[in-house]
């Protein structure tokens, strides 16, 4: 009977992550499209029912494929996978909608496809190859989705977007090989333990911290983020972004022991740079005049807050659970709201209709944003006054975490009103395009979105703080989160009152991608470095001494004797016999001794 | 006499035959050629699936002719030898029906599979050579056996190239035998033994030994490519596609490599070899090998070269696990000589599809290709993501082994190689995959051959697909007992046997 069980689990599991890919293979028969295109938006839902009804201990061995797979899903794994298929789900029906007049609609969604079964696969892998394996899929199908547009700047932020991810995953198969070798095993509960005491840990957190830094867009490795979230259609944007921080989490999470490693500088470091990179990538965002541009820096400056709980998270043991604890809530909350702000932005440019409900897209816009603005310095709140009050031992940090969240909410809260103002419906076409017709396919995932984000908020807020807390708390609780969320909209509205009043001139825009000037440049002058100083002064160039090897080996005697012998050679029939007669000797000779 | 000795003469023979059949057919008896071509691939499969179960199950097969008296000729199966017998067996039914679609109505046919039958005769008999006059005899008979091949077309450049190849590949055996001859003097009549051959010689002749090593591996480096004696295997690209996909995946290229494997493992064994201090810059020179032909990949525009200068850099990968030592790294050194040559050889096929069928010889005319021959594609994206090392593809299995193996045995430094490596693949691989899928056709495109219903030819198609579905199940499968990683597991764990 368990044994039946298993199996059954073993399958359900098996399908729920690979049936988006096959859906996506059987894309490519010609027969099969229509089909694909009308199951695309419902590949996720058997990894949503396993999210829901799966019970806690489901796991999967599975030694004969590829180099043993080990699949399962804890409690954060619930979590994750029902917001991540309820996202893939939605977004995935709106593109169908969405793209309704595209051309290349079905490698769009072929690609769109592949990435889910990245994105589930992630979060059921239970070992560092098949955790690879997943990771490297998202990774690659995602590159199709951002040059989707195949645009020339489309293509430019792809081929960034690739170099970059093909540095990351290299830097994670490292660190995956070092953790994999120093812990005896690639699975991920032995991996943390052995890993914890291993010499070169420094090594595989500063690995880890990069790769998965390139996937999130941690600064400075954010610069592909905004030109290719920019650039891709809006669904693309709207679930890469969506994704990228439950990503990124979970990536944390199983590669990085934060539990039994032991405090390390890494933390202080991380930190301070994440914070530091919020208030950078906000400055970035509001010279923006692209909303999309700019939500690309909305969503650094969400990874910028996971870095920090992140850092805080490794540099205090004591603070661990809280801050993870913390850092899952405001996972949950934000990715939604990343999502709705991206399909947002397609809705407000098609809506032309009545005045009310280009009014109540607006209110959604504005709810959409005040969740991103808000999720961070609640979700912290929540558990912080929940769990700090009880533990009175507070470690120095937790008022620093804090501190600093509440400032980069009030940053982020900047971004949004920025985009609020560029994104408002007012019913005119933007760029004189012709807007796309806005049917029940496109609003209606939006606004379901919108209901995972408030009943997040809802969730996160009531039946885990309020039910469970004293009501002494509470005031301090609402302040906490809301006072960061004011202050910025304070803000806000009396520069825009300002600007109103007395006229305004917007910043020139910085091109998305911000430092990758300064790269380019850099790399400029150390090419031209690199001619005059290297190349122009080595005795021999490279390609010189191939040549002069070449002269030597074609030399005028050598030449002409080698022409007869191959004029001989060439004469198949002289060496085809020769050769004959002597192999026919040989294997004479050794079959009969 | 019984069967067993018998297994590995026939299998050297089933080709050894058909190679000598087709040599006297007339031009013209295509359909007798063909019939003779796959009954002998097929023979051969068959005897080479008896030893496969043979060796597992501890059979011991060998055939034994003495020459003279101490000069052996030695045909013996042990399971590395068996690693590279099938590979070929198998590859060589597919390079032959590719080969027979591919010359279809081109003159000199039957010169062409005779000559092919012979290399690939050849090739198993390195792969059996059981002591290294052996090994000598069968690695000449390659040489020769494969100019004729590399000639072909008879064009300046193939007689360019061939001219090339022969100076290298005579040259490297010239070497080999005076190592050959050297080691004789000093140990008398040697054969490959498993853990190492050469314990008995005595500690003076150590530095005797050691110039010994380098010569012997100086000798096959040519044929493995090693940096700086791969010069020819970018030259002889010219040579037709099945010849090429042979050279880099099955025959010259990997007799090299599995000449190293032997000398390394069996002839002075992975403890004397540690102990003379050899190792260590064996894996040096295969590390900088991998590097220096990744740069040189990166700034090919012939598809084929670019292929070729990838193909030194990745059979350095076999030389690197065998050189680290230990377990670990030596799976991950075998299982690349199967794992490179089916990748490979479905990237020449592809190279080959895409020449024949749409004139595309160059990288920079890829544009659109995938919409073009979907299906050709499909193949060279397993391929070239297999050689990036994009798990759940071969060639991550590769590297996850040959990585787990440098830091068993403490030589972290090869982790930044193969990191590296994987960049300049990417960076050589990826552009392409970009143009063929991403990129618009051309619209003025250049000669098209007349297309039935599928893209190409079946017999160009079928072997393409066949080889890029088995470099994704050797990955996707590697936890199976069938797989190429299993089968390294078990020579690996034979070698160091405590």
């Amino acid at each position: 009977m368990s044994l039946a069980s298993g199996q059954l689990d073993g399958a359900a599991l098996l399908v729920a992550i690979i049936l988006p890919f096959l859906l996506a293979l059987a894309g490519l028969a010609r027969p099969l499209r229509r089909m694909t295109l009308s199951l695309c938006s419902w590949a996720a839902l058997p990894a949503l029912a396993l999210g829901m009804l799966g019970g806690p201990a489901l796991t999967v061995d599975l030694p004969w494929l590829f180099l043993g797979v080990h699949l399962g899903l804890d409690a954060p794994g619930h979590m994750f996978l029902i917001w991540t298929a309820l996202l893939w789900t939605f977004i995935g029906l709106f593109a169908r909608f969405a793209l309704t007049d595209d051309a290349g609609r079905v490698r769009f969604l072929r690609f769109y496809l592949a990435s889910m079964t990245g994105s589930l696969g992630i979060i059921f892998a239970q070992d560092v190859a098949t955790f690879s394996l997943f990771f490297a899929l998202m990774t690659f199908a995602a590159y199709g989705l951002i040059v989707h547009e195949g645009t020339e700047a489309a293509r430019r932020a792809g081929r960034l977007y690739l170099a970059l991810a093909v540095v990351g995953e290299a830097l994670l198969l490292e660190a995956a090989l070092l953790t994999a070798s120093r812990a005896g095993g690639g699975e991920f509960y032995s991996l943390h333990l052995g890993m914890a005491t291993a010499p070169d840990r420094h090594v595989i957190v500063a690995l880890v911290l990069i790769g998965v830094g390139i996937k999130i867009g941690l600064v400075p490795l954010h610069v592909w983020l905004p030109p290719a979230y920019s650039l891709a259609p809006n669904a693309a944007s709207a679930v890469l972004s969506g994704t990228c921080l439950m990503t990124g989490l979970l990536g944390f999470l199983r590669l990085l022991p934060i539990a039994e490693l032991p405090a390390s500088r890494w933390g202080l470091m991380c930190a301070i740079g994440g914070l530091a990179g919020i208030f950078y990538v906000v400055a970035m965002g509001l010279t923006q005049e692209n909303p999309k541009t700019l939500l690309g820096y909305a969503t650094i400056s969400q990874s910028g807050i996971l870095a920090v709980g992140l850092g805080v998270a490794m540099a205090a043991p004591t603070a661990r659970p809280v801050v993870i604890a913390s850092l899952l809530l405001f996972v949950l909350l934000s990715s939604p709201a990343l999502a709705a702000l991206y399909m947002g932005v397609h809705i407000a440019a098609a809506s032309q209709g009545a005045a009310w409900s280009r009014r109540l897209i607006g209110s959604g816009l504005a709810l959409a944003a005040l969740a991103l603005a808000g999720a961070s310095p609640m979700s912290h709140a929540i558990v912080a006054t929940g769990i700090f009050t009880q533990t009175p031992e507070l470690s120095p940090w937790a008022d620093w975490l804090r501190w600093s969240i509440q400032f980069a909410a009030v940053g982020t809260t900047l971004l949004m009103g920025r985009f609020l103002i560029l994104t408002w419906p007012h019913g005119r076409a933007r760029d004189g395009r012709s807007a796309p017709p806005l049917g029940v396919g496109i609003w209606l995932p939006w606004a379901v979105i919108l209901i995972l984000m408030v009943s997040t908020a809802f969730l996160a807020a009531f039946l885990i703080t309020f039910d469970r807390m004293s009501p002494a708390l509470w005031p301090a609780l609402i302040g906490g989160s809301l006072w960061p969320v004011a202050a910025g909209t304070l803000l806000v509205a009396s520069a825009w009152g300002v600007a109103r009043r007395f006229g305004f001139a917007a910043p020139q825009p910085i091109p998305a991608g911000d430092l990758l000037l300064v790269a380019e440049w850099l790399i400029r002058i150390g090419q031209r470095g690199w001619r005059t100083y290297v190349i122009d002064l080595l005795p021999l160039r490279p390609s010189g001494i191939v040549s002069r090897w070449h002269e030597v080996e074609a030399g005028p005697w050598l030449t002409s004797v080698l022409i007869k012998a191959e004029r001989q050679l060439g004469r198949w029939l002289t060496v085809g016999f020769v050769f004959l007669l002597v192999a026919l000797c040989l294997s004479m000779a050794m079959v009969f001794p | 006499m019984n069967l067993d000795t018998w297994l590995p003469v026939l299998v050297v023979l089933s080709s050894l035959v058909t190679g000598l059949a087709i040599f006297l057919l007339g031009e013209e008896q295509n359909r007798a050629r063909t019939v003779l071509n796959l009954a002998g691939a097929i023979v051969k499969l068959v005897f080479v699936g008896i030893m496969l179960w043979g060796v597992v199950h501890g059979h011991i097969y060998e055939a034994r002719a003495t020459v003279l008296p101490g000069l052996d000729l030695v045909l013996a199966a042990d399971a590395l030898a068996m690693l590279f017998v099938t590979l070929s067996a198998v590859l060589w039914l597919l390079t032959t029906i590719y080969a027979i679609g591919y010359l279809e109505g081109s003159p000199n046919r039957s010169r062409f599979f005779g000559f092919f039958s012979l290399c690939v005769t050849s090739t198993m008999g390195i792969a059996f050579a059981g002591n290294l006059l052996t090994f000598f005899v069968f690695y000449e008979m390659l040489t020769l056996t494969t100019y004729p091949l590399v000639v072909h077309r008879g064009t300046d450049a193939s007689l360019a190239a061939g001219r090339t190849y022969l100076i290298y590949t005579l040259f490297g055996g010239a070497i080999l035998l005076v190592a050959i001859v050297w080691l004789s003097a000093l140990a008398g009549p040697v054969e490959f033994t498993q853990g190492g051959a050469l314990t008995h010689v005595d500690d003076q002749h150590r530095g005797a030994l050691i110039a010994i090593f380098a010569l012997l591996i100086g000798g096959l480096g040519v044929k493995a490519a090693l940096v700086p004696l791969h010069g020819w295997l970018p030259v002889a690209m010219v040579a037709p596609a099945p010849v090429s996909a042979l050279l880099h995946a099955v025959a010259v290229v990997k007799a090299g490599a599995f000449g190293i494997i032997r000398v390394v493992y069996d002839l002075f064994g992975s403890d004397l070899c540690a102990e003379l201090h050899l190792t260590k810059p064996l894996a040096v020179l295969a590390a900088v090998t991998i590097l220096y032909a990744s740069v040189r990949a990166l700034y090919q525009d012939d598809l084929k070269r670019r292929l070729a200068y990838s193909t030194v850099s990745q059979v350095s990968y076999i030389t690197l696990g065998v050189a680290l030592g230990g377990p670990l790294a030596s799976i991950g050194g075998l299982v690349h000589l199967v794992h490179q040559g089916v990748m490979k050889i479905t990237l020449f096929f592809c190279a080959g599809n895409l020449a024949e069928t749409l004139g595309l010889r160059r990288v920079s005319e890829m544009n659109g290709a995938a919409q073009r021959m979907p299906l050709t594609m499909a193949a060279f994206s397993l391929g070239a993501l297999g050689m990036i090392g994009v798990p759940p593809l071969a060639g991550f299995v590769t590297k996850w082994y040959l990585g787990l193996g440098s830091l068993e045995v403490d030589e972290g430094w090869v982790l930044p190689v193969l990191a590296a490596s994987t960049l300049l693949n990417a960076a050589y691989f990826l552009p392409i995959l970009h143009a063929a899928y991403f990129k618009p056709p051309p619209t003025t495109g250049a000669k098209e051959a007349p297309r039935g219903r599928v893209e190409t030819a079946l017999s160009l198609l079928i072997p393409t697909l066949v080889t890029g579905v088995i470099s994704l199940g050797a990955g996707l499968f590697a936890g199976t007992v069938v797989s190429p990683l299993e089968w390294a597991r078990l020579i690996a764990e034979r070698e160091f046997r405590p």
